[in-house]
C-alpha cells in the first residue's frame, strides 16, 4: 500500500514540520508549503491525495488558494484549518469547495481522524457500484460524479456530490446527522459540529430550495435529521 | 464669543427694541392727538353747535350732542358750562382740564403740540352764558389702536414678531447643543462608545468648548476600552500557534511516552483543549462585539434547542435535562451564533446546576417572539450579581469557583449574540432555589438607528 501524500499549506513551519512527524507513522507522506501563492502551484500539480489549507497565509489567503484551486478544475480533497470562534471562516470554506474544516488551534489526533475519513469517503466513492441515481427532476452519475437538475449540471463540492447522493440513495426516508455524517464526511458526529448542517444550507441554495414547496426539497426533521422530498406532483404521477 | 455674552447681548439688545418701540409709539400717539386735534370739520362742527345753541339753547346744545358724541375717529365732543359742569354728565379728561386751567406763564410746560385754544372754543348761548366746546381724545384702547389705519399697527407687529423670534432664536440656540450632547451621552453610555459630538457642535462658546470636553472624553473611554479588547484579541492571537505547537508537541509525547507518564500527558491534553477553547470564546466574543448586525437567515430554534440539549446529554451522559419543546415561529438570524448562545446557557446550567440535579430547557413562542428558558436547582447567584453574570469572565465567588472553567465569558458570548439580534438575556434566582436564565429572541428584527 503506497502511503497517501498529504499536502499542507501553513506558514507556521515549526507546527508543520512536528505534523509530518506526527502523520508519517499513519502512512501519510506529509509535503509542507509556507507560503500561498508557491502551495497553489504545488497543489494544481495533482499530485496530492489531500491537502491540508491554513485560512491564514502570508501572500495568498487561503480562501484564495481554494477559490483559484478550485477554478483551475482540480478536485483534490481539501481540510481547512479556520480560526477558532470564526463561524464565517467555516460557511466561506466549505461553500467554496472545502471538504470538511477543523478549528485551529485543534488536537492532532482529531486532525489525523478527519483526514483519513475524507480519503476514505473519497476512495469509497471510486468503488461505488450504483451508477445512476434518480429521484424527481435529480439524476446523479456517481463515476462522472455530476448531477443534473432538470437536466442542467449543478456544481456542487465534492462533499455536497456525497451528501446529495446519500441522501438520494433514501430518497423519503429520514437519514440522520451522525449517519450522514458517517457516510458523506466518513467521520463520527462530533458535538458541535456543523459542518453538515453548513453544506446542507449550500446544496439547498444550490437546488433552489424554496419555502412554498416546489421543486426538490431537503427538509430537516425533529430529532436531528434530514430527508429529500421530491416534489409532490412527480410522485403522485 | 462667551456665552455668557451673547446671552447678555441677545437680551439687551431685545428690550432695548422693546423700550424703542414704545418710546416710538407714544411720540407718535402725540402726533396723532395733534393732527386729530386739527381733523377736517372742525369748523363745520363749531358752526353746527354754535346754531344748535342759539336756536334751541341749552337744551338744543343737549340735543345736538347726543347726535354728535364722536364727531371725529378717536374724538369725543364734550360742552362745560360756566361752572365746569358737562352738559351730559361726563367727567373730562383731566389733562383737558389742566390744560384749561394753565396758566398763560407756565405755558411752557404744557406739551408741545397741543394748546387750549385748538381744543376749546367759547360758544356764547342767547342767554349769554357762556359754554366751552371741548374736543378731547376718546380713551385709547388696543382694539381701538388695531384699527388705526397706517404705522401703528406694523410697528406694533414688528415689535412683536422681533420679540417672538428674538427669544425662540436664544432659546433655540442654547438648548440645541445642550439636546445633542444629552443624545450623545445617552448613546455613549449604551455602549456606542464612537459617539462624537464635535461637528454638530462647532462653536467657540462654553458650549463649544464642553462639546470638545465631551469628545475628548469618549475619545480616552474609547482607547481604554479598546485596549483592553485588543489586548484581549492579541494574546488569544498570539496563543493560538503556540497551542498549536503543544497539541502536536504533546501528541508526540503521548506516542513516545509508557503508561506511566500516559496519565499525567492525557491530563495535559485535557487543559490544553480548555486553552483551545477559551481563546476560541474570546476570538468569538470579540468579533461579536464588533459587529453590528448579525447575519439574517431564516432559523428554527425548535431544532438548534434540539441539537443543543442532544449534545449537552452526549457531553455529560449523567445529565439530567428536562426539554419541554413547543413549535415556534422561525426567527431572521444567525443560526451558529443562536447556537452558542443557547448552548452557552445550558452548559453554564449543568455545570453550575449541582449533581443530580435536574436542569429544565423550556421553548415557548408566540407571533412577535420566541423565549427559551433554562432553570437549574443550584445554588444560584447572589441576588447583587445577577446581572453581573453577563460580564466577561465574572465569577460568582472568586475564592470557592477556582475548580471551573471555560464559562468566565459563554454567557457573555450569550448576552453579545441577543443584543445584536434586538433580544434580551436576563437572568434570576428562583424562588425555591436555582437560576433561571430567559432568552426572548424577537421573530422580526427591529428597526436600528442608522448611528450605531
Amino acid at each position: 500500500m503506497s502511503a497517501n501524500r498529504v499536502l499542507i499549506i501553513d506558514d507556521d513551519t515549526r507546527l508543520t514540520e512536528m505534523l509530518a512527524e506526527y502523520l508519517a507513522p499513519e502512512g501519510l507522506s506529509v509535503t509542507a508549503f509556507a507560503n500561498g501563492s508557491t502551495g497553489l502551484r504545488e497543489a494544481q500539480t495533482g499530485e496530492y491525495d489531500l491537502i491540508v489549507l491554513d485560512v491564514m497565509l502570508p501572500g495568498l489567503s487561503g480562501f484564495e488558494v481554494l477559490r483559484q484551486l478550485r477554478e483551475s478544475g482540480s478536485e483534490t480533497p481539501v481540510l481547512m484549518l479556520t480560526a477558532r470562534g470564526d463561524d464565517v471562516d467555516r460557511i466561506v470554506g466549505l461553500e467554496m469547495g472545502a471538504d470538511d474544516y477543523l478549528p485551529k488551534p485543534f488536537n492532532p489526533r482529531e486532525l489525523l481522524a478527519r483526514i483519513k475519513a475524507v480519503l476514505r469517503r473519497t476512495a469509497e466513492a471510486e468503488h461505488d457500484d450504483v451508477i445512476e441515481l434518480s429521484v424527481g427532476p435529480l439524476r446523479a452519475h456517481m463515476q462522472r460524479r455530476e448531477v443534473l437538475l432538470d437536466g442542467e449540471p449543478l456544481k456542487l463540492t465534492n462533499a455536497e456530490f456525497v451528501i446529495l447522493a446519500t441522501l438520494m440513495r433514501a430518497a423519503g426516508d429520514v437519514v440522520s446527522r451522525e449517519t450522514l455524517t458517517r457516510t458523506a464526511l466518513g467521520r463520527r458526529l462530533l458535538p458541535d459540529d456543523r459542518s453538515l448542517d453548513t453544506h446542507i444550507s449550500n446544496l439547498r441554495k444550490k437546488l433552489g430550495h424554496d419555502e412554498d414547496g416546489e421543486g426538490v426539497q431537503i427538509r430537516s426533521v425533529r430529532g436531528s435529521g434530514y430527508v429529500l422530498v421530491p416534489p409532490p406532483d412527480e410522485s403522485e404521477r | 464669543m462667551r456665552l455668557f455674552w451673547k446671552i447678555f447681548a441677545a437680551v439687551g439688545v431685545a428690550m432695548a427694541a422693546t423700550i424703542a418701540t414704545t418710546v416710538w409709539v407714544s411720540f407718535r400717539l402725540g402726533d396723532r392727538a395733534f393732527d386729530q386735534l386739527n381733523f377736517e370739520g372742525r369748523e363745520r362742527i363749531i358752526d353746527e353747535a354754535a346754531a344748535a345753541l342759539q336756536t334751541g339753547g341749552e337744551a338744543g346744545l343737549e340735543r345736538w350732542m347726543w347726535r354728535n358724541l364722536r364727531p371725529a375717529p378717536g374724538m369725543a365732543l364734550l360742552v362745560l358750562d360756566d361752572r365746569g359742569n358737562e352738559l351730559l354728565g361726563r367727567q373730562p379728561p383731566r389733562q383737558v382740564m389742566r390744560l384749561l386751567r394753565t396758566e398763560p406763564s407756565k405755558e411752557s410746560r404744557r406739551p408741545p403740540n397741543v394748546r387750549p385754544q385748538q381744543i376749546t372754543t367759547e360758544l356764547v348761548g342767547p342767554d349769554g352764558r357762556e359754554y366751552r366746546l371741548v374736543f378731547a381724545l376718546a380713551p385709547v384702547t388696543f382694539g381701538g389702536v388695531l384699527t388705526w389705519p397706517g404705522t401703528q399697527v406694523a410697528v406694533l407687529t414688528t415689535a412683536l414678531v422681533a420679540a417672538i423670534l428674538t427669544s425662540l432664536l436664544l432659546a433655540r440656540y442654547l438648548s440645541a447643543p445642550i439636546v445633542r450632547m444629552q443624545k450623545a451621552t445617552r448613546a455613549l453610555a449604551a455602549g456606542n462608545l464612537d459617539t462624537r459630538v464635535g461637528p454638530s457642535v462647532r462653536r467657540r462658546d462654553e458650549m463649544g468648548r464642553l462639546a470638545k470636553d465631551f469628545d475628548a472624553m469618549a475619545e480616552r473611554l474609547q482607547m481604554l476600552v479598546m485596549d483592553k479588547e485588543a489586548l484581549l484579541r492579541d494574546v488569544s492571537h498570539e496563543f493560538r500557534s503556540p497551542l498549536a505547537r503543544i497539541s502536536v508537541a504533546l501528541a508526540l509525547a503521548q506516542r513516545q511516552a509508557g503508561e506511566a507518564a500516559a496519565s499525567d500527558l492525557a491530563r495535559i491534553e485535557r487543559e490544553v483543549e480548555r486553552l483551545n477553547e477559551l481563546v476560541g470564546q474570546v476570538m468569538q466574543l470579540t468579533r461579536l462585539r464588533t459587529q453590528t448586525e448579525p447575519r439574517r437567515v431564516p432559523v428554527l430554534l425548535t431544532s438548534i434547542v434540539e441539537e443543543v440539549v442532544a449534545d449537552a446529554r452526549f457531553e455529560r451522559a449523567e445529565a439530567d435535562i428536562r426539554y419541554t419543546p413547543s413549535v415556534v415561529p422561525a426567527v431572521l438570524g444567525d443560526p451558529s451564533g443562536l447556537k452558542s448562545a443557547i448552548e452557552n446557557v445550558v452548559r453554564n446550567a449543568v455545570a453550575h446546576g449541582g449533581v443530580d440535579k435536574p436542569v429544565e430547557v423550556t421553548l415557548t413562542g408566540t407571533t412577535k417572539e420566541v423565549r427559551i428558558i433554562v432553570r437549574d436547582h443550584g445554588a444560584g447567584v447572589p441576588a447583587e450579581d445577577v446581572e453581573r453574570i453577563f460580564e466577561p469572565f465574572f465569577r460568582v465567588d472568586p475564592s470557592r469557583d477556582h475548580g471551573s472553567d471555560g464559562q468566565g465569558i459563554g454567557l457573555a458570548i450569550t448576552a453579545r449574540v441577543m443584543e445584536l439580534h434586538g433580544g434580551t438575556a436576563t437572568a434570576r434566582n428562583c424562588p425555591d432555589g436555582g437560576l433561571e436564565v430567559e432568552l426572548v429572541v424577537p421573530v422580526t428584527p427591529p428597526e436600528r438607528p442608522k448611528t450605531a
